[in-house]
């Protein structure tokens, strides 16, 4: 029933991968701004354990760079480490409730967002301060509205209990 | 609470996919073959699954993307109707111009200009992020399509194929901070360089101070290119300013291919 689960989750994010690069690529002309592989990645974290989100970002992100992206490796790098501090805020008590994923999903965007901007800026890229500030403020906030998508399809709980399995 | 060894294995995990991940961002960055070749088989891979959703997807786009029109087109009619006056008066002088022409040309012996030949293509994706602005089309090396090639539309020069499967490829666009072409101002001739910036605007690089550029000069493709075809329309100059620290001129062109509603263009194979 797990390895179900997972493979359906696997389909979800598969669905999702190409909905980030064919839509919502789309959608950024008008500055609607959303990123479904770092929500996913999210709540398939939340669901399963790090390892598993670990896998499934750096999967996800290797295949998201292979479509759509002049530098392949920087999404892996970033939704695999993603996954990794949702872990370690489960251990240090994080509860499975709303509010917690909200904070999650604001707090890894606004962290996303520096650290591509770092690595481009690494190779040679001009950074756009204006478009980066336009970033961080609508961006966590349009990842938000996705929690009310994507955990209910990815069936993660809003109970608020804690995750006995999560390690 | 993670048990100590779980714990371990997850740094152990996160280390490895940082070493791999960067050893990936290093060669990509250094163009490696094996990274491209991997991009190739990738796009091939999920380019039936890519261009159905984007099929699927394209009228809510264009709902949104009409609606959006709809505030604006009261002044976009205003503008047309002056437009049309002003082509109006240029037709007549044209209509001149052309049978003038073609007597020179009679006179000098002179061909006229080839025909492209090209390969039509429908756009499937569309990608623009800060650092880059793409476009996925429906043809590849299947259909002789091979990187650094032309794209076109009946309004101008699009961009280059940078990346050609199988059976789609990958085109950088105008506005993509990594494009670089070769472009004559069409009065002037002064030759320079149009490239692409992280705000998405387009400049017309390297003319000299000295150069007579004005508002509304228009900006078409060099000799030079191996794959492109020279006099290919690329846009009107825009905005012009000049800086001590700078020797040449800034020069933003604006494109006469609006990148937004790219649905269909033609790949120059051969020219």
């Amino acid at each position: 029933m797990k390895i179900l689960d997972k493979v359906f989750d696997f389909f979800i994010l598969i669905f999702f991968l190409i909905l980030q690069v064919v839509f919502a690529q789309q959608l950024k002309l008008y500055y609607i701004n959303f990123d479904f592989i770092l929500v996913v990645i999210i709540a398939i974290t939340f669901k399963n354990n790090i390892t598993v989100g670990m896998f499934y970002g750096f999967f996800a992100g290797f295949i998201l760079d292979l479509l759509s992206s002049h530098i392949v490796g920087v999404s892996p790098l970033i939704f695999a480490l993603d996954a990794f501090l949702i872990g370690k805020l489960l251990e240090s008590g994080l509860k499975l409730r709303l509010l917690s994923y909200v904070l999650t999903v604001f707090m890894l965007t606004e962290i996303n967002i520096v650290i591509i901007n770092i690595i481009y800026y690494l190779f040679s890229y001009n950074i756009n301060l204006v478009s980066m500030g336009l970033d961080l403020l609508l961006k966590p906030v349009f990842n938000i509205l996705l929690i009310f998508i994507i955990f209910p399809l990815i069936r993660v709980k809003f109970s608020g209990e804690e995750l006995i399995e999560h390690q | 609470m993670a048990s100590p060894r779980n714990s371990l294995r997850n740094i152990i995990i996160i280390s490895v996919i940082i070493i791999i991940s960067l050893v990936v961002i290093t060669a990509s960055f250094k163009d490696v073959n094996f990274v491209k070749g991997l991009k190739t088989k990738t796009l091939d891979i999920f380019r039936p699954l890519q261009e159905k959703i984007f099929t699927a997807f394209h009228p809510l786009v264009r709902t949104v993307d009409n609606i959006k029109n709809f505030f604006g087109l009261s002044r976009r009619v205003k503008e047309l109707e002056q437009e049309k006056a002003k082509l109006l008066n240029d037709y007549s002088e044209n209509i001149n111009l052309k049978i003038e022409n073609n007597s020179l040309r009679e006179l000098l012996n002179i061909k006229q200009r080839k025909n492209y030949k090209t390969v039509s293509a429908k756009v499937i994706g569309y990608n623009e992020e800060k650092w880059e602005s793409e476009i996925t089309l429906n043809v590849g090396k299947n259909d002789g399509v091979i990187e650094g090639m032309g794209v076109i539309n009946e309004k101008g020069f699009i961009g280059i194929v940078i990346l050609s499967a199988g059976d789609s490829c990958k085109v950088r666009l105008l506005n993509d901070q990594q494009i670089s072409i070769g472009a004559r101002i069409l009065s002037s001739r002064s030759l320079g360089m149009v490239e692409g910036s992280s705000s998405k605007k387009i400049f017309l690089n390297y003319i000299s101070k000295e150069d007579i550029v004005y508002n509304g000069d228009i900006v078409i493709t060099s000799e030079f290119g191996k794959y492109i075809p020279p006099e290919i329309l690329i846009g009107i100059v825009k905005n012009i300013s000049d800086s001590d620290e700078n020797p040449f001129k800034t020069i933003e062109i604006e494109p006469f291919v609006n990148f937004r509603s790219i649905e269909n263009v033609l790949v120059i194979l051969e020219w």
